[in-house]
C-alpha cells in the first residue's frame, strides 16, 4: 500500500489537494498507516498505491462500518473495496453533483439499467439519483430482462437513461425489433442517455442520439472512485470536483504531476475504510491546468495498467506477460502490449518488443505467446483475436516499466 | 414506522383510496377499532390497476420496485428514502433476532435490482452491524459458489429454491445460520439446506408491498411487530374478520409505505394467528402461514388438482391436522439459473397420531385416488414429498 519512501525520479514542485493536510493528518494517526509513515512526509512525498494489492480492511467501529463491494478487475485483480458510512454518502453526494451537471433534476425520471452488487455501479447510481430527488427504476444488466426494461422505461415516460454501451447496443437491437414488430413505440420519451463503466465509441453515441432522438453523456468513474463527468459542452473532455476529488499523472519516466499526458492517479478525499491515495486507475489521460476561464479537465486517451481484456472475457494478465518476458531475457528488455479493439467484438493484439532474441522470429513469438494460455490460444485461433509482434528499437529508451499495457478503442 | 395518524394522512392524499371512508371525521383510532372494521380491503387487482395507470405520475424521488406477481401481473411499487428507511429497521430487527451481529460476513444472494428483496435484506443487515456482501443471482450454482469462497461468509440470505439448488454442492465454508426469504420455503427445502449448509434456516416473510415477520429459533410461525404492520385474518370471500386462531386470508396494513400506503390488502395467503404464547418467550404476537389461498393447485402441464377435494381424501382418512404446500418452478429472477435443479413440489406434512399410516401406504392410496397426480409423478414432472411430524403441523 502507500509507503513512505519519496518517490524516485526528478520531482517537481507538485500542489497537493487543498484537503491534503487533512488525508496527511488522518494517515499519520492511522495505525495501519502510521508505523510505515516518517514522521515529516508530506504529499509531494507519498508514492503511488499498487492498483493490485488488496486494500486494507475495515478497521472502525461496526456501526461505522457501510458498505463492500468488487472492483471490476480491469486493473489486474479483482478486489474487495470497503466503504464507511460517511464514505458512502460523500460518493453518493459526488455522484448526484456529476449527475445534476448533465441536467438531471429532482423532475427527472430516471431508470438505471447497470450490473448491481457485488459490484459498485448500481447501488451508488440509485442512491445518487434518489439524493437528488428524482423517481428511479433500476434493473439489473441482465440480457433476458432487457426487453421487459424496456418497456417498464416507456410506461415510466423516462427521461433519462443511464446504462453501460455494451447494454446499449443490446437495447437498441431489442428496440428496433419491437417498433418493427409494432410491440414498442416509434418515438421515446427519454431526453438523455448516460453512459457508464466502459468506453464508449463516437459512432455508438450517435446512433443513439439518433435512433432514440436524445443527447448522450458520459460519466467517469471507477469502483474505487467516482472521478468525474463529461462536459456537457464540449464532449469528450471530462470535469471533476477538486472537493472530493484530486487527479494527477504518472508520466512514463514515472514523474508525478499534475498536468501532462500519464497514467491518471486518483486520491479521495473521504476515503476511511479503504483509503484510495495516488491510486492508478489504469487510464492513460491529458490533464489539463484550470485556467481563469475555465476550469481544469482530462481527455481520455486509452487503457493502460497491467492487464488487457480480449473477446469472450479471456484477460491477458501480469503474470503471464512477465512469463512471456522472461522467456525473452536477457536480449529483450522492454515489452509493449496494446489492445485494440475493433468493430465487431474482434480485437488486435500487438506485442511490441525493444529487440528480438536471437533465432527468433516475429512469427516464432506469436506462437510461443499464444501458446502460454490456453484461452488466449482459443481466442487467437477462433479467429477473434489477430496477435502480431513487432520490432522497435526505441521503446523503452526512455526509461520507465519494462512491461506496458494499453487498450484503446470500444465494445 | 409511521403512526395511525400519519398514514391516514397519506392515504387521504392517494388516489388509490378515493372512494374509501377515510375522508370523514369518523376515522379508526386503533387498527382493529369499529371504524376500521368499516374500511373495505384492497385487492391485488385493484393495487396493479392503480400502480399500473399511474406509472408516469408516481411523484418525485420514488424508488421504484417490482412486485414478485404471485397474484397476476407485477406491481411497480414506489418507495421513498424514508419509507426504505423504515422497511429496512424493520429487516434490521429480523436479523437480530436470528443472531446477525456485528461480528457477522453475510452474504446475500438475492436479485439486487429490480425487486426489494436484496436491497431490504442487506440494509436489515447493515442495520444489525453485519459486513454485508451483496451478490446477484446472475451465473449459477459456480458462480455462487466461487462468490461464497471469496467472501468466507459466517450468514448466507437466499431464497429457498436458489438454496435448495445449491445445496448438493455447497463446499463451506461453515456458517452460524442461512436465511431463507422472498419465496415459501417447503419443509424438505428446509431439510435439505440444513444438512448441507450445516445451519438453522430462519425463513422471514413478506411481500413487496408489506414486510411481515420472521421465525425465532422455535421456527413453527413468523413474529411480527405490531408497530410495523397491523395483521388481521379475515374470511377469504368476505371483509369479514375471524376469530383468533382461525384459519383465513391474511390481510395486510403496512406502516413502513408512506408514498404507496398499504391499507387491508389482501395478501392471498392463507394463515392463522397463534392463541398461546410462542415458547420462545418473545412478545410479538406470532403467525402461521398455510399457503396460497387458491382452490386450485395448478400443477405442471396445466393440471389443475382441487385442494378441498385432496384434503377431503386426506381427513377423510384420518389426517386432520395437515398441511398441503404446492411450489411450481419458481419465476424470474432466479428461474434462468434453476433450469434441471428445480422440480415441482407437492408437499403434504401431517401430525402423527394413531390414526395416521405409514407414508408409503399414503403414497400408494393417493396414487389411487387421484390419477393425474400419479402420472405427473411417473412423468418425472412432480414431486410428492410426504412428511410426517411428531409436532409442529397444528
Amino acid at each position: 500500500m502507500v509507503k513512505s519512501t519519496i518517490y524516485p525520479g526528478p520531482t517537481t514542485p507538485i500542489q497537493g489537494p487543498v484537503w491534503a493536510d487533512e488525508i496527511m493528518a488522518r494517515m499519520k494517526t492511522d495505525h495501519r498507516f502510521a508505523n510505515k509513515m516518517k514522521k515529516d512526509v508530506c504529499w509531494a512525498d507519498l508514492a503511488v498505491m499498487s492498483a493490485l494489492s488488496e486494500p486494507l480492511r475495515w478497521s472502525g467501529a461496526a456501526t461505522q462500518f457501510g458498505r463492500v463491494y468488487l472492483s471490476s478487475g480491469t486493473t489486474g485483480k479483482s478486489k474487495r473495496i470497503h466503504f464507511s458510512s460517511r464514505d458512502w454518502q460523500e460518493l453518493v453526494l459526488y455522484r448526484a453533483h456529476c449527475l445534476a451537471a448533465l441536467g438531471v433534476t429532482r423532475k427527472s425520471r430516471a431508470v438505471v439499467i447497470v450490473p448491481f452488487s457485488p459490484w459498485f455501479s448500481g447501488d451508488n447510481l440509485g442512491d445518487a439519483l434518489t439524493n437528488l430527488g428524482a423517481s428511479v427504476f433500476c434493473a439489473g444488466a441482465y440480457r433476458p430482462h432487457l426487453s421487459s426494461t424496456l418497456s417498464i422505461v416507456h410506461g415510466l415516460k423516462a427521461d433519462t437513461l443511464i446504462t453501460l454501451p455494451s447494454t446499449a447496443v443490446a437495447l437498441l437491437q431489442i428496440l428496433e425489433e419491437g417498433r418493427r414488430m409494432g410491440v414498442l413505440p416509434q418515438t421515446s420519451s427519454l431526453r438523455r442517455v448516460i453512459l457508464v463503466g466502459e468506453p464508449a465509441s463516437f459512432d455508438l453515441r450517435t446512433t443513439l442520439e439518433t435512433a432514440l432522438g436524445v443527447t448522450t453523456h458520459m460519466l467517469f468513474a471507477a469502483s474505487e472512485a467516482v472521478i468525474g463527468h463529461e462536459d456537457p459542452v464540449q464532449p469528450g473532455r471530462y470535469l471533476w470536483n477538486p472537493h472530493w476529488v484530486h487527479l494527477e499523472v504518472r508520466r512514463d519516466d514515472g514523474v508525478i504531476d499534475a498536468v501532462g499526458e500519464g497514467e491518471l492517479l486518483v486520491s479521495r478525499r473521504w476515503s476511511e475504510a479503504t483509503p484510495i491515495v495516488r491510486y492508478p486507475l489504469g487510464d492513460r489521460v491529458m490533464l489539463r491546468p484550470a485556467s481563469k476561464d475555465q476550469p481544469g479537465y482530462f481527455s481520455y486517451i486509452c487503457r493502460q495498467g497491467r492487464a488487457c481484456q480480449l473477446p469472450t472475457g479471456v484477460t491477458v494478465d501480469f503474470p503471464m506477460l512477465e512469463r512471456f518476458l522472461e522467456m525473452l531475457r536477457p536480449s529483450t528488455k522492454t515489452l509493449s502490449v496494446w489492445a485494440h479493439h475493433l468493430e465487431g467484438g474482434r480485437t488486435r493484439l500487438t506485442l511490441t518488443l525493444d529487440r528480438l532474441p536471437s533465432g527468433q522470429s516475429p512469427d516464432s513469438l506469436v506462437e510461443i505467446f499464444a501458446a502460454l494460455s490456453l484461452d488466449v490460444a482459443d481466442v487467437v485461433a477462433s479467429g477473434f483475436v489477430s496477435l502480431r509482434v513487432l520490432l522497435d528499437p526505441t521503446l523503452g529508451a526512455a526509461g520507465g516499466k519494462a512491461i506496458q499495457v494499453r487498450e484503446t478503442g470500444a465494445w | 414506522m409511521l403512526t395511525l395518524a400519519e398514514l391516514f394522512d397519506v392515504v387521504r392524499h392517494t388516489p388509490l383510496y378515493d372512494s374509501w371512508p377515510v375522508h370523514g371525521p369518523n376515522l379508526p383510532q386503533q387498527p382493529g377499532d369499529p371504524f376500521w372494521l368499516r374500511l373495505p380491503t384492497l385487492g391485488a387487482g385493484q393495487l396493479a390497476c392503480f400502480t399500473s395507470e399511474c406509472q408516469d405520475c408516481f411523484p418525485s424521488g420514488n424508488r421504484l420496485f417490482l412486485s414478485s406477481g404471485t397474484q397476476g401481473k407485477p406491481k411497480l411499487m414506489p418507495f421513498t428514502d424514508a419509507d426504505l428507511q423504515r422497511v429496512a429497521e424493520l429487516c434490521g430487527r429480523f436479523s437480530l433476532l436470528e443472531g446477525i451481529d456485528a461480528n457477522t460476513r453475510s452474504m446475500v444472494l438475492l436479485p439486487m435490482a429490480s425487486w426489494t428483496v436484496g436491497r431490504i435484506t442487506m440494509d436489515g443487515h447493515r442495520k444489525a452491524g453485519a459486513q454485508v456482501h451483496g451478490v446477484d443471482l446472475h451465473g449459477g450454482v459456480t458462480a455462487w459458489q466461487q462468490a461464497c469462497d471469496a467472501i468466507r461468509p459466517t450468514v448466507i440470505s437466499s431464497t429457498p429454491s436458489v438454496l435448495a439448488a445449491w445445496a448438493p454442492y455447497y463446499s463451506g465454508p461453515k456458517l452460524t445460520l442461512v436465511e431463507t426469504t422472498g419465496e415459501s420455503l417447503l419443509e424438505s427445502e428446509r431439510r435439505l439446506i440444513e444438512a448441507r449448509f450445516g445451519a438453522f434456516v430462519y425463513d422471514a416473510y413478506g411481500l413487496t408491498e408489506c414486510v411481515v415477520g420472521v421465525e425465532c429459533a422455535v421456527r413453527q410461525g413468523f413474529h411480527y411487530w405490531q408497530d410495523s404492520v397491523y395483521v388481521e385474518i379475515l374470511d377469504p370471500h368476505l371483509d369479514q374478520p375471524l376469530p383468533t386462531g382461525a384459519m383465513g386470508e391474511i390481510v395486510l396494513t403496512s406502516f413502513q409505505q408512506g408514498s404507496l400506503p398499504v391499507l387491508r390488502y389482501r395478501s392471498g395467503d392463507l394463515g392463522r394467528l397463534a392463541v398461546v404464547p410462542c415458547p420462545c418467550g418473545r412478545k410479538e404476537p406470532l403467525l402461521y402461514l398455510h399457503g396460497r389461498k387458491e382452490p386450485n393447485l395448478a400443477l405442471s402441464r396445466g393440471v389443475n388438482l382441487d385442494r378441498s377435494l385432496l384434503e377431503g381424501a386426506l381427513q377423510a382418512w384420518g389426517y386432520n391436522h395437515l398441511r398441503v404446500v404446492w411450489k411450481g418452478t419458481p419465476q424470474s429472477p432466479a428461474a434462468p439459473f434453476l433450469v434441471d435443479q428445480f422440480r415441482p413440489t407437492l408437499e403434504i406434512s401431517w401430525r402423527v397420531d394413531a390414526n395416521t399410516k405409514e407414508p408409503s401406504v399414503l403414497r400408494r392410496y393417493l396414487l389411487d385416488q387421484f390419477m393425474e397426480l400419479a402420472e405427473l409423478i411417473h412423468e418425472g414432472d412432480l414431486d410428492l414429498v410426504l412428511l410426517p411430524q411428531r409436532v409442529g403441523v397444528s
